[in-house]
């Protein structure tokens, strides 16, 4: 599946494109961007009527590069897709695994991957999807690569798909691609966690009862100028009476309105990670 | 001892839950004073230009995203437009040695007649001691102060967080958005925005 980085370029350069026979039938064509590539992937052989898949963008990266998460942080910017789908085929929200905290300088923190990172995207076919019939799907990938310095590129990938009736068949030589894929994912909060947070002018609070003992976590905001990306975190462990934390956050010195909700993605140390959305409460009001 | 090294941790812990009060100069204050480098090799401070309007633009040449402004004749238009009406326009280089961005005088002097930019002056920075001061992030960063000095803007240059130039038509331009509304003696509408870019090129 991988592609040696040197006679890739040199094909893409010609503007030939290549393709890479999946087992299966299914054609996937991988697409050149600075110091990597992205390949458009399909979790499924075929499509059915009614049915849904699940796509996956797959960018692999060269070794000291990376891309950014849909907050990008202090610098940067999130990979921008532009879907060609044919009648009868829509997309939903793009699916962002947990990113990693990437700091450039002092003052300048980053959100981003490094290595291989697959976006996941849901895939609706209608039930009026003519079957016997193949459906191409494209997608034009505009992506900011950065090392120390940043480059930008735009790929253009795409994948055909057959259309039988019938539930669709899961690409056996993907399934663990996919899995992996999803396991990278943020979870939702564990039903018996109680979240609650508070601000001051300065801070916002994350305060949490998990039941049990959990190890350190790191905050990822969902949206800029919620928190000061550089700023130390500054996270707290609770074992009195019920097992806790307690993580205090630097509110963004742009953000002068009060934050309505803090929303992001709390990543443990043990590698579970959970998206969490938040009402905040001002301290001296709630 | 051990009394010692738990003290020693409690106080660690204590400085540790205190957030970094490392913070920049925001808007609605007073705009840090600085002494620079000019590429002309005038030292200018910024104190000198109080009674003006002043725009500091945080530059790196290899940066796609400053090349989008400059390349479209951008970043230059606005320096001229700017400038005509009587507002300082700097442009400020913090790219450590050895970094994307960095100049030297003579290579920021070739750069400025080769683009047919306009800024009053070009500010080396090489030591990154101006951009840390105003907390800059991004190339390009834009900050604009009042002739009063105090910082009424500091943010992106534009709405449109891309590095492709053919996002600049249509844009809402915040530099001349602000300094046409406070020429005007108004209220500025957007005085804070999230800057976009690549990041600064600080020294390690």
């Amino acid at each position: 599946m991988f592609v040696g980085g040197l006679r890739f370029r040199f094909l893409s350069a010609l503007g030939l494109g290549l393709f890479l026979l999946l087992p299966g039938g299914v054609r996937a064509d991988s697409a050149a961007i600075p110091h990597g590539t992205v390949t458009l992937l399909a979790e499924h052989r075929s499509l059915s009527p009614g049915q849904q898949t699940t796509l996956a963008l797959r960018f692999q990266l060269e070794e000291g590069w990376h891309i950014y998460w849909q907050n990008p942080g202090d610098s940067g910017q999130p990979p921008r897709v532009r879907w060609q789908l044919p009648p009868g085929l829509t997309v939903g929200e793009m699916q962002w695994p947990v990113p990693q905290r990437i700091q450039t300088a002092a003052n300048i923190v980053d959100y981003g991957y490094h290595g291989t990172v697959l976006l996941l995207v849901p895939l609706h076919a209608t039930s009026d999807l003519t079957v016997r019939s193949t459906a191409r799907m494209g997608a034009e990938v505009n992506v900011v690569v950065c090392r120390e310095v940043c480059l930008t590129g735009k790929a253009q990938v795409s994948l055909a798909l057959p259309v039988r009736a019938g539930s669709p068949e899961v690409n056996p030589s993907l399934r663990d691609v996919f899995e992996r894929a999803r396991r990278a994912m943020p979870q939702p909060v564990p039903a018996g966690w109680r979240l609650r947070a508070t601000q001051s002018r300065e801070t916002v609070v994350l305060h949490g009862e998990t039941g049990e003992p959990i190890p350190r976590g790191f905050f990822f905001p969902w949206e800029e100028l919620q928190i000061e990306n550089a700023s130390s975190q500054n996270w707290e462990s609770l074992s009195t009476r019920s097992p806790g934390f307690r993580l205090v956050l630097r509110k963004s010195s742009r953000s002068r309105a009060p934050l309505e909700r803090l929303r992001g993605v709390l990543a443990l140390e043990n590698g579970r990670a959970y998206l969490l959305e938040v009402l905040v409460a001002t301290e001296g009001v709630n | 001892m051990k009394r010692i090294t738990a003290w020693l941790v409690m106080a660690l812990l204590v400085a540790l839950a205190v957030p970094s009060t490392l913070r920049a100069a925001g808007v609605g204050e007073p705009a840090p004073d600085f002494t620079g480098t000019t590429s002309n090799g005038q030292t200018i401070k910024l104190s000198d230009f109080r009674g003006k309007f002043v725009v500091l633009e945080w530059h790196n040449n290899g940066c796609p995203y400053v090349r989008k402004h400059y390349n479209s004749g951008n970043m230059q238009r606005l320096q001229k437009q700017w400038t005509a009406r009587g507002v300082v326009w700097l442009t400020i280089i913090s790219s450590a040695p050895g970094k994307q961005g960095y100049v030297t005088a003579e290579q920021q002097n070739e750069y400025v007649a080769r683009m047919n930019a306009a800024p009053t002056a070009s500010i080396l920075d090489p030591t990154g001691t101006i951009g840390r001061l105003y907390d800059a992030k991004t190339s390009p960063q834009m900050v604009i102060i009042d002739p009063n000095g105090v910082i009424i803007y500091d943010g992106a240059i534009d709405d449109r967080p891309t590095a492709n130039p053919a996002d600049i038509e249509g844009a809402t331009n915040y530099v001349s958005l602000v300094l046409e509304e406070a020429l005007a003696g108004k209220p500025v509408s957007v005085s804070s925005t999230k800057p976009y870019g690549c990041s600064i090129k600080y020294p390690d």
